[in-house]
């Protein structure tokens, strides 16, 4: 039950910053289909499996990143999230892998880097990994997670909570990727297209 | 044999120390000719003819200072139009305009003893033709060019047509350097890098054929192993502390590739390949007594206490003479700029014309690792002390009392280790004991120190001028949350192409326990009271940068 917690405090995170924006300005946040939520299913839409390819027009920059794109496999209900950072202007790829069983345990990730904001003054440290559980939500059409990374910065060490959302349009050929940092003041929002095979 | 002549660091001290003092009187008046360069730099396009130019220059400025060029306004430094009027109005420098290459060699093909043909369809060959033309006193052309030079009385020198057709570069330069690697300059060197394909912007060849440099675009990547071993076995005839100008070109390596070979070699960069006149500039000394003076806002007397704060203070990337310096909006917060130190000597009166430009919310400070672009985690141990005495003598001649420090040489922010060992650390805090503070990184790193009330601070922040504001502003409130203790010294490295009016506008979005305040201030609060662990480089960041050479 305890995705309903973390889809409660979602709900008040993203109420909450909605509230904080000025009139003339656009929701940060799309609107969530509460009515579709009542309960979570196990199940993880088949449709989430494949590769995903970031529509920067409609994304959170990523800057100095010059391409994201995400693959998510599924088998039997173990999760597989792997985000691919692409190219800065001096090059190089990173790749941050996740696996983890869906409504189970956390699960721990080696992290080779923090790849998220790279203005930042915040670099993986400790045991360069990150805690993450996953769980289903609107009938297993929104996968969400929540992890825990420590980031070294200037004052020292701290931990950084992140909660994510993927969530499946209603075609099944895109994926919204909205997230929450602890850090964070407003939310990241990634829109993720179906790669078409050549 | 390689001979190791007198080290360019004393005879830069000279010609620096020179140009500070032999004035006493008003400056001697001065005729010079002026041109303006047009906008294009393609092959097929005006950069025969603009190559021409340039390497008039190189030569028609042997002796004395004659010719001066206007690049187009999207040329990569901005200031040639505004210092045209600065050396009319304060150096006494009276100009006479020219319109073509015609009227240029009407004046100084005089001065060429020749030309040199480069070959149209081997864009290398005309790299190999600016080594020819400083050791030959020439002119390069390419075949279109011959009757013009020639109707000025020009005979050909050498002939590049043909040599080179179906050849790699590493077998370009491999030739060129057993031809003239014996004949050029020790002591500097060009890199003509910079953009690739069918264009080229030689905007420092007249440099480079004024002090007889070999000229080159040779790889740093490892990847092209050929290219870099010639390159190794080149830099390593190189005087010590030698120059090396322009700058890599974006096709074949990194930065920080190339930066990381220089270093190596304990050799500096000078750059970039676009870098205007300093044929002419070189030979323009500061005005009578002119002494730089610095806009410093710590005094020594008063004490400091930081209030529980955050603390910001900004930076513009990469030197003087790119950027926002001539945009609107400089003078309306604290900002630091980043001395290129070596224009002392390299271009005395053009460092006059910004120090006396700055408004008393423009402070300067000195770049970067030492006296000129360097690496200093890759720079020889042995080498790095004297390097770094000699960037303490640019800081006593221009007034700095901050420096910068930048390592790419284990990759970058995104993939690399910016932080700074505690041995290279040592070296900085015991070469420049004058110094206020250290400032380190380029994107955020976390090298952080505190000695005798002089702090070593890295950047927390790296404002890309395509940040979207409200992506910046949150970036910035985010760093507020990651680290909750006040005062919080927050460190902002913003670039050069972003303009003071944009981070204006960042800035006033925070809010009220921000505050802006200059760099030497911001030094001198964070060692009262600092903010940060004593860190140097880590096991926990791993040097998983890009290739690089070694």
């Amino acid at each position: 039950m305890e995705h309903r917690f973390y889809r409660l405090t979602f709900l008040v995170l993203i109420a909450a910053l909605n509230t904080g924006c000025r009139s003339s300005e656009k929701a940060l946040v799309p609107p969530i289909d509460v009515v579709s939520e009542t309960s979570a299913s196990p199940v993880i839409s088949p449709h989430f499996a494949g590769n995903w390819l970031l529509d920067a027009q409609r994304s959170t920059a990523i800057d100095p990143w010059r391409g994201l794109s995400l693959e998510l496999s599924i088998s039997e209900n173990l999760l597989t999230i792997q985000r691919k950072w692409r190219g800065s202007r001096e090059g190089g790829t990173t790749v941050d892998s996740s696996v983890v069983q869906v409504n189970g345990p956390p699960a721990s990730a080696v992290l080779e880097q923090w790849p998220d904001n790279r203005h930042l003054g915040a670099y993986i440290t400790g045991d360069r990994s990150k805690t993450i559980r996953a769980f289903t939500l609107d009938r297993g059409r929104t996968i969400g997670t929540e992890s825990f990374l420590t980031v070294s910065v200037q004052q020292g060490e701290k931990q950084l909570r992140i909660y994510t959302e993927y969530r499946l349009s209603v075609d099944n050929d895109r994926i919204d990727l909205i997230e929450l940092r602890s850090t964070r003041p407003t939310p990241t929002h990634y829109v993720f297209r179906r790669e078409v095979s050549q | 044999m390689k001979i190791k002549c007198l080290t360019l660091i004393v005879l830069f001290s000279f010609l620096y120390e020179g140009a500070m003092f032999a004035q006493t009187s008003e400056p001697a008046g001065r005729e010079a000719s002026m041109m303006r360069l047009s906008s294009n730099w393609s092959m097929d396009g005006d950069l025969p003819t603009q190559s021409l130019l340039i390497s008039l220059q190189g030569v028609a400025n042997q002796g004395s200072p004659n010719l001066y060029f206007i690049y187009p306004p999207a040329w990569t430094f901005t200031f040639t139009e505004a210092v045209y009027g600065y050396y009319q109005d304060t150096h006494n420098i009276a100009f006479t305009e020219l319109s073509s290459a015609d009227d240029a060699l009407s004046l100084y093909s005089g001065a060429a003893d020749g030309y040199v043909v480069w070959d149209d369809s081997v864009r290398t060959s005309l790299i190999i033709a600016f080594t020819v033309a400083g050791l030959e006193n020439a002119v390069v052309v390419n075949e279109d060019l011959i009757p013009l030079v020639e109707s000025h009385g020009l005979k050909m020198v050498d002939d590049l047509r043909g040599r080179y057709r179906g050849m790699t570069d590493f077998q370009i330069y491999k030739d060129a350097w057993d031809r003239y690697g014996d004949l050029v300059s020790k002591d500097f060197i060009v890199w003509m890098g910079g953009v690739h394909g069918r264009r080229m912007e030689p905007g420092v060849a007249d440099f480079g054929i004024y002090q007889k440099a070999f000229f080159t675009d040779l790889s740093a990547n490892a990847r092209d192993t050929l290219e870099v071993n010639l390159a190794d076995e080149i830099l390593d005839e190189m005087n010590d502390g030698g120059i090396v100008l322009g700058w890599h070109s974006y096709k074949k390596d990194t930065e920080g590739q190339h930066v990381t070979l220089v270093s190596q070699h304990g050799l500096r960069m000078e750059g970039l390949n676009s870098l205007p006149n300093t044929s002419f500039n070189i030979q323009i000394p500061t005005t009578p007594g002119y002494t730089f003076t610095n806009n410093h806002n710590v005094v020594d007397e008063r004490t400091y206490v930081p209030a529980a704060k955050v603390y910001v203070s900004a930076v513009q990337t990469d030197g003087l003479g790119l950027g926002a310096w001539l945009k609107p909006g400089r003078g309306k917060m604290p900002y630091a700029w980043e001395v290129t130190m070596n224009w002392a000597w390299m271009s005395p009166a053009l460092l006059q014309f910004f120090y006396e430009q700055a408004t008393p919310n423009d402070y300067f400070i000195g770049v970067l690792s030492g006296p000129g672009y360097m690496y200093p985690k890759a720079i020889p141990d042995d080498k790095r002390p004297l390097l770094i005495d000699e960037a303490r003598k640019l800081m006593d001649t221009l007034d700095l009392k901050v420096f910068e420090i930048m390592d790419y040489s284990e990759g970058t922010r995104t993939l690399g280790n910016l932080d700074l060992t505690e041995e290279v650390v040592d070296d900085y805090y015991e070469g420049m004991p004058e110094a206020l503070g250290f400032i380190n990184g380029y994107g955020p790193a976390n090298t952080y120190d505190l000695r005798d009330g002089k702090p070593l601070i890295s950047y927390d922040y790296y404002l890309g001028e395509r940040r979207p504001v409200e992506e910046a502003v949150a970036d910035l409130e985010e760093l507020a949350r990651m680290n909750t203790e006040r005062p919080y010294f927050l460190l902002l490295h913003v670039r050069q192409w972003s303009t003071i009016e944009h981070v204006i506008g960042i800035l006033d979005q925070l809010g009220p326990e921000f505050e802006v305040v200059p760099l030497d201030l911001f030094l001198k609060l964070a060692s009262e009271k600092p903010d940060f662990p004593t860190r140097y480089a880590s096991p926990d960041r791993l040097p998983t940068g890009p290739l690089h050479a070694r």
